[in-house]
């Protein structure tokens, strides 16, 4: 009895014990602990200064009682040295004045992660800075490893041990992005960052997967992945392309947030690109457009600003957002559709978000043809489809709690809405041109008064598909009316809606990358195609190189003229 | 009717035309291209580029190795205009001539058409250090805008040896046109040259490659009123393309206008200050916007309105009250570049006023409307007294129509109007334009 009795009484009070856990537990579950905020990149962003401030705020650094250590990590590339980092430096260690700050020098790139070993003896840093940068070239470097490599050559030097990787153009090559986050960690040393702008949701690399170096993780974007939609049917220029983010590349804002540091944005001052349709050129001003590079609005940036968590936690919360995860179907069908070019970056998988391989889709084959009557309807159907999806994503904005959302993910679902009404709306203009296009390719064409001829040469010209180009949205909606559209007046309900939508979006985003897509975006214009007569006529001298070709390396293509909102290279300004 | 009648009709019509113009047969044209008489020399010049006829190929080379250095740059621009299958023989028998200057102008011509292979000939002409100084200078003229990595080492290697500054200067303007950047050491030696314009237009090169440069040196030249137009010129040119200036030459520029008299400089340095955003110079630049000087006056509005932004519009919004008509239209053309479209009917008052000047600057301001109220009045202008304000006009409205009516098109060209053409001839042209504009739907 006295046994039993004991087990009875261990029983009890493991049931107690239960008990007393099971109410512990559903306490903690009415009362959540706040989980930690996800850093931003606008915690790690500094926005507006100018190179020589940057150097002033590298050198001088925070306040710290410790002795500091200084390693200038140098990408030698031609933007550096157009954006006049050796004047600056120079001038910054001038101002820097007496102290205890010992400085290195490394070059990414070098097989020795340092080349001037931390010292106090400047000329010979300023030395080796205008050495590297004697002979600077495009190419894609391994600026991830050339960090890790230093962090672990200086982890012995004691006191406040910095990083500053100033390079303009390499953040999009990644390689082994969270084994760097764990060295910095690991070794307590904080990257600074000097670089460029990322574009909003660059889509470059994932558009030229084939041609990307195969040892680097080939990104850019400013935030965990693609999350914009890109490559919109009968859009010429791409905002993702072209749209500067206002934050810096992911892969090094990341590491600058694990370890401490900040990212200095730099602009160079000649490449920023102002004037409206870059890649169509602008019917409503003479390319003097004052309104084109309206700056970025820090607080309304804080907003929008991308979360610098790992990819995988990226994934994590992205699965938990049903905006996202809607956005994501959307997107998927609008692929499936022709609609856009490209797949999403992240399919639904068991649990969780998955990266999606196949991310290259391909248009509606809609204008490779001289048939109208087909176009037109399938320019109809493809016009249903946009207004059932952008259905979609009103009805998901109208049914979320924006307060348990990312502001960024309601931002790029608006975004892709009003993508799907332009897109419906440039559809209806295709369907006007197709109306009108027999009439004026036919053999009795309504005469017209001079100095106007007939539009097209059809007994000229072999034409044999349509094209389009883009009147953008900068100028507001309002002005188009300025311009003889045909189809935009008919348009009716389908034009109000799209361009209140637009007007919408340039109101509530202006002073942000959105607001900016918004003017990146556009009507179509239409007109028929016919193969060119115009042959290669080059020649090369045997056994001479072209003009401008690199020898060595992985060459950074040039990404300035690409033809669809790539312009101006690394055009960063905002 | 076989090609060879129907070019020989074709060459037979052409002769008429030419002769029943009053034109100079080919022999004398090409005679005159040769001649030191400025004015003969140009009007020859001018006969032979309008005539673009493949037969001036035969006489011009047999007289080019006669021309002087300007006939000879005269003569080329004529053979490039023409088809290459009728010029390709003539550039490749060149390449053996004994004249060095000849042998580029071949390898130059070629090189235009997508054949370099006359280049490593240009190359070594242009190293031959035996040649005198007249010579290597004709070389180098032909050579400054041939973006060719042979002769870039070329270049590079002379900048090295002395020269005289005409030579100096073309293969600075090279260096800028290829960006160079590896010519930076060879510029510094040149940095300590006795000549100014020399040492200023070398340390504005290694300024540009965004090289360290004596910032100081650099702003001491710019404010030296000693430096002329056109090395200040090259100066503000190279300087774009480099990184963004500090204030201390922002400053020189500055210092430079206030004893500065001619208005090209002076334009020139507003609309540098303007590029460069050196806020500080709005100050400088408001007793300059009544300036008599056009020039002067639209870069000193220029920079005051690129400057002041979207917050300070009123102001500007003030100056369409202006007296001076000339502000006002400057005025409406800042607004409208900001989307402000208020301007328009004041830009259309002045067009029809009299002050001739405010009529040329509303011609082309107008011109950068893309509205069909600024339609009517354009075509009214091409009729206008002035020729500057008829040449505005006629741009402006072949800018314009294209724009406005995307689907339609125009072939002005076939009007025949030309703003210095005889009044009856433009009338012909201005009221096919009108029954057009008329004729078009509201």
């Amino acid at each position: 009895v006295g046994f039993r009795k004991k087990i009875y009484h261990s029983r009890m009070r493991v049931l107690w014990i239960a008990l007393l856990g099971l109410l512990i537990s559903a306490q903690t579950a009415a009362k959540p602990t706040p989980e930690p905020e996800t850093p931003t990149s606008a915690d790690v962003t500094d926005r507006g200064r100018s190179l020589e401030s940057i150097v002033d705020c590298l050198l001088r650094g925070g306040k710290t009682d410790e002795p500091r250590t200084l390693i200038l990590l140098v990408d030698p590339a031609p933007a550096l040295v157009t954006a006049r980092f050796v004047s600056a430096l120079e001038g910054g260690l001038k101002r820097l004045g007496p102290t205890d700050l010992a400085i290195g020098v490394g070059v990414v790139g070098d097989r020795e992660s340092l080349r001037v070993a931390p010292g106090r003896d400047r000329k010979k840093i300023l030395a080796a800075v205008v050495e590297a940068l004697t002979s600077p070239r495009n190419a894609v470097r391994d600026v991830m490893s050339a960090v890790r490599a230093l962090a672990r050559r200086t982890k012995g030097i004691s006191g406040r041990r910095e990083i500053a990787l100033i390079s303009m153009e390499n953040g999009d090559a990644e390689k082994d992005l969270e084994e760097t986050c764990a060295v910095l960690a690991k070794t307590g040393t904080v990257l600074h960052v000097v670089g460029r702008s990322a574009f909003l949701s660059d889509s470059y690399w994932v558009r030229r997967e084939s041609t990307a170096p195969r040892d680097f993780d080939m990104r850019g974007q400013d935030a965990a992945y693609d999350d914009l939609p890109w490559g919109w049917l009968l859009q010429a220029s791409w905002a993702t392309e072209s749209v500067p983010s206002g934050f810096g590349l992911f892969g090094l804002s990341r590491l600058a947030s694990v370890s401490g540091g900040r990212y200095f944005l730099y602009y160079p001052s000649n490449s920023v690109r102002t004037g409206c349709s870059p890649n169509c050129g602008c019917r409503l001003c003479s390319g003097d457009h004052a309104d084109c590079g309206t700056r970025y609005e820090g607080h309304r940036l804080r907003d929008i600003a991308p979360a610098l968590s790992s990819r995988l936690e990226a994934r994590r919360a992205l699965s938990r957002d049903p905006l996202f995860v809607t956005l994501l179907k959307v997107w998927g069908r609008a692929s499936t559709e022709g609609l856009v070019y490209s797949r999403p970056p992240l399919r639904q998988g068991p649990g969780m978000l998955r990266g999606e391989r196949r991310r290259l889709g391909a248009y509606a084959p809609l204008l490779a043809s001289m048939n109208f009557t087909g176009i037109s309807r399938r320019a109809d159907k493809l016009a249903d489809v946009c207004t059932r999806l952008a259905k979609e994503l009103e009805q998901a904005l109208a049914d979320v709690d924006p307060d348990r959302v990312g502001k960024r993910t309601i931002a790029i679902v608006e975004t892709t809405r009003v993508y799907f009404l332009v897109t419906r709306l440039n559809l209806r203009l295709l369907q006007a041109f197709c109306a009108r296009a027999p009439g004026w390719l036919g053999a009795h064409q309504t005469p017209c008064l001079p100095p106007e001829i007939p539009l097209f040469s059809p007994g000229t010209y072999d034409y044999r598909a349509v094209r389009s180009t883009n009147q953008c949205f900068c100028h507001g909606t309002k002005a188009l009316e300025r311009l003889e559209i045909p189809g935009l007046a008919e348009a009716g309900a389908d034009r109000d809606e799209a361009f209140a939508a637009v007007e919408g979006l340039l109101s509530r985003y202006d002073g942000t990358p959105f607001g900016r897509t918004a003017r990146v975006m556009g009507i179509s214009i239409f007109s028929f195609s016919a193969p060119s007569i115009r042959g290669n006529t080059t020649r090369r001298i045997p056994g001479t190189q072209s003009d401008g070709a690199t020898t060595g390396g992985t060459a950074r293509p040039s990404r300035a003229g690409t033809g669809d909102g790539s312009g101006g290279g690394t055009a960063t300004g905002d | 009717m076989s090609a060879s009648i129907r070019r020989v009709i074709a060459g037979i019509v052409l002769a008429l035309a030419v002769s029943s113009a009053g034109a100079k047969p080919i022999p004398d044209l090409v005679r005159d291209l040769g001649s030191k008489q400025h004015g003969l020399r140009v009007a020859a010049y001018r006969a032979l580029v309008a005539l673009r006829n493949p037969a001036v190929v035969g006489p011009l080379a047999a007289a080019l190795p006669g021309y002087d250095t300007l006939g000879r740059t005269y003569a080329q621009i004529i053979l490039d205009a023409l088809p290459h299958a009728r010029t390709r023989g003539v550039f490749r028998s060149l390449l053996r001539s004994d004249d060095p200057e000849l042998r580029v102008l071949g390898a130059v011509s070629l090189n235009k058409k997508g054949d370099p292979s006359g280049l490593v000939i240009a190359a070594k002409a242009l190293r031959n250090t035996l040649y005198k100084d007249a010579v290597t200078y004709g070389i180098m003229v032909r050579l400054v805008y041939v973006r060719h990595r042979l002769i870039t080492e070329a270049v590079r290697e002379r900048l090295r040896l002395k020269a005289t500054a005409a030579m100096v200067r073309c293969m600075m303007l090279h260096v800028n046109y290829v960006a160079d950047a590896e010519a930076v050491p060879a510029l510094r030696v040149l940095t300590s040259s006795e000549d100014l314009e020399v040492r200023i237009r070398a340390r504005a090169l290694i300024y540009r490659f965004g090289q360290l440069v004596d910032v100081t040196g650099l702003a001491a030249e710019l404010a030296n009123p000693k430096v002329s137009y056109v090395a200040l010129s090259d100066v503000l040119t190279w300087m774009k393309y480099g990184p963004k200036p500090p204030q201390a030459l922002a400053k020189a520029l500055l210092t430079r206008l206030e004893g500065e008299g001619q208005p090209l400089t002076v334009s020139r340095i507003f609309d540098t200050l303007a590029a460069w955003r050196y806020r500080p110079a709005i100050e400088f630049a408001k007793p300059f916007v009544d300036d008599p000087d056009i020039r002067v006056a639209r870069a000193a509005f220029g920079l005051i309105a690129k400057l002041v932004g979207r917050p300070q519009l009123d102001a500007l919004r003030r100056s369409l009250e202006s007296k001076t008509p000339t502000i006002r239209v400057l005025a409406a053309e800042a607004l409208r570049k900001y989307d402000d479209q208020s301007g328009l009917v004041v830009v259309i008052a002045v067009l029809g006023g009299d002050d001739v000047e405010g009529r040329r600057e509303a011609a082309r301001v107008l011109g950068g409307y893309r509205m069909r109220e600024a339609i009517a009045p354009l075509i009214d202008a091409l009729e206008d007294a002035d020729q500057t304000a008829r040449t505005h006009a006629w741009t402006g409205l072949a800018r314009m129509l294209p724009s406005l009516f995307p689907y339609r098109r125009f072939d002005l060209a076939a009007l025949g109007y030309a703003a210095n053409s005889p009044a009856a001839a433009r009338a012909d042209a201005v009221a096919v334009l009108r029954a057009w504009w008329a004729a078009r739907p509201r």
